[in-house]
């Protein structure tokens, strides 16, 4: 388990991104996994990260901030899937969610059923990683 | 936009304004090596594009600063990418993911005999041909005109070196790059590398291009 300290993630982000806004998103989002509670980020969306940063960014800046921080590089983020059906969440690994985009079709994990049009019905979150929950 | 809760689809969608993200799913997802392959190769034709878009700003950049850029994107799409690390010898470009190693290697190209060199550095210096890095690229950096010739007497060179089980095919995404196989030396298992030109010519003819050359000279 690779375990480095608040400091080195925060040097990488800067280097990664120098002065783009993605350096400050990245750092907000990076405070508030270590300031938060993780029993309370077990379920994070694009909104929950959207309030996080503020409106000083634009969605472009965001999402490329947030699949950064989901890579191996600094690998903050887990990302997950879910399927939501009437309502209903279903949790997708990732190797079911890879078959599916291979082959174009999802069993639904209960009824076995192909679901049409799967990649309208889920959808991704996150948790803070194991990185995270090591620091330093 | 409303970006709450984003589909698998939404995702998709945004591809044409953002590049890469709409792999974004597939690659952190991804445990099998020949997909994280795949994806590498479409992440890192998509760099290629956009540096090809300025090849005035590139004509006096060396081997290590454009690698270094193609390394900075990569890392930016969350590879864990580095340069100059230290595996065999000093891999010009090394991607890791988990246990999946992809080694690359660059050359601006001056002649066969020194793409030749890249080629000998990545199969029998940095690379062990093992299950979990059976894949390499040579990055060609071309500043010469006509891309495609030079691929292609590349492609001859290599042809002419009798490899073992040596054999090349077309890139089905880009033309202009091939992938070749050969036995590894080391493994004695195929090794497949990607041959990835970058285009940097820049000889404008018109009368503004004319003009900044006549300045030059």
């Amino acid at each position: 388990m690779i375990v480095i300290s608040k400091q080195q993630i925060v040097e990488q982000i800067h280097q990664d991104w120098l002065q783009q806004p993605q350096s400050q998103i990245c750092i907000a989002i990076f405070d508030y996994l270590i300031c938060s509670n993780f029993q309370n980020l077990s379920h994070i969306t694009y909104g929950s990260l959207r309030k996080v940063v503020g409106k000083s960014y634009d969605n472009r800046d965001l999402l490329t901030a947030v699949q950064y921080l989901c890579g191996d590089r600094t690998h903050l983020l887990e990302a997950k899937f879910e399927l939501i059906d009437n309502d209903n969440y279903f949790e997708i690994s990732d190797d079911e969610m890879t078959e599916a985009r291979e082959t174009g079709q999802l069993l639904h994990p209960e009824t076995g059923k192909l679901i049409r049009n799967f990649e309208d019905k889920v959808f991704i979150y996150f948790q803070p990683s194991s990185v995270v929950k090591n620091l330093a | 936009m409303d970006i709450e809760n984003l589909s698998l689809r939404e995702l998709q969608n945004l591809e044409q304004y953002i590049p890469g993200l709409g792999r974004f799913p597939s690659r952190f997802a991804v445990t099998n090596y020949n997909k994280f392959i795949e994806i590498l190769y479409d992440d890192i034709d998509d760099i290629i594009y956009q540096i090809q878009e300025n090849p005035e700003l590139r004509q006096n950049d060396s081997e290590d600063r454009l690698t270094i850029d193609i390394r900075d994107q990569l890392r930016r799409l969350g590879y864990d990418a580095s340069h100059d690390t230290k595996f065999g010898g000093h891999a010009d470009l090394l991607v890791k993911k988990g246990n999946f190693t992809w080694i690359g290697e660059a050359k601006i190209h001056s002649s066969y005999s020194y793409l030749w060199e890249g080629f000998l550095q990545l199969t029998t210096r940095y690379s062990t041909g093992d299950f979990n890095q059976r894949d390499g690229g040579i990055f060609i950096y071309i500043r010469q005109k006509n891309v495609s010739a030079i691929i292609e007497k590349w492609k001859n060179h290599l042809l002419s070196k009798e490899l073992s089980d040596f054999n090349s095919e077309a890139c089905e995404n880009r033309e202009l790059s091939f992938f070749s196989t050969h036995k590894h030396e080391a493994s004695g298992q195929d090794f497949r590398i990607k041959h990835i030109p970058v285009i940097l010519y820049f000889q404008p003819q018109d009368k503004s291009g004319r003009g900044k050359s006549n300045k030059k000279a």
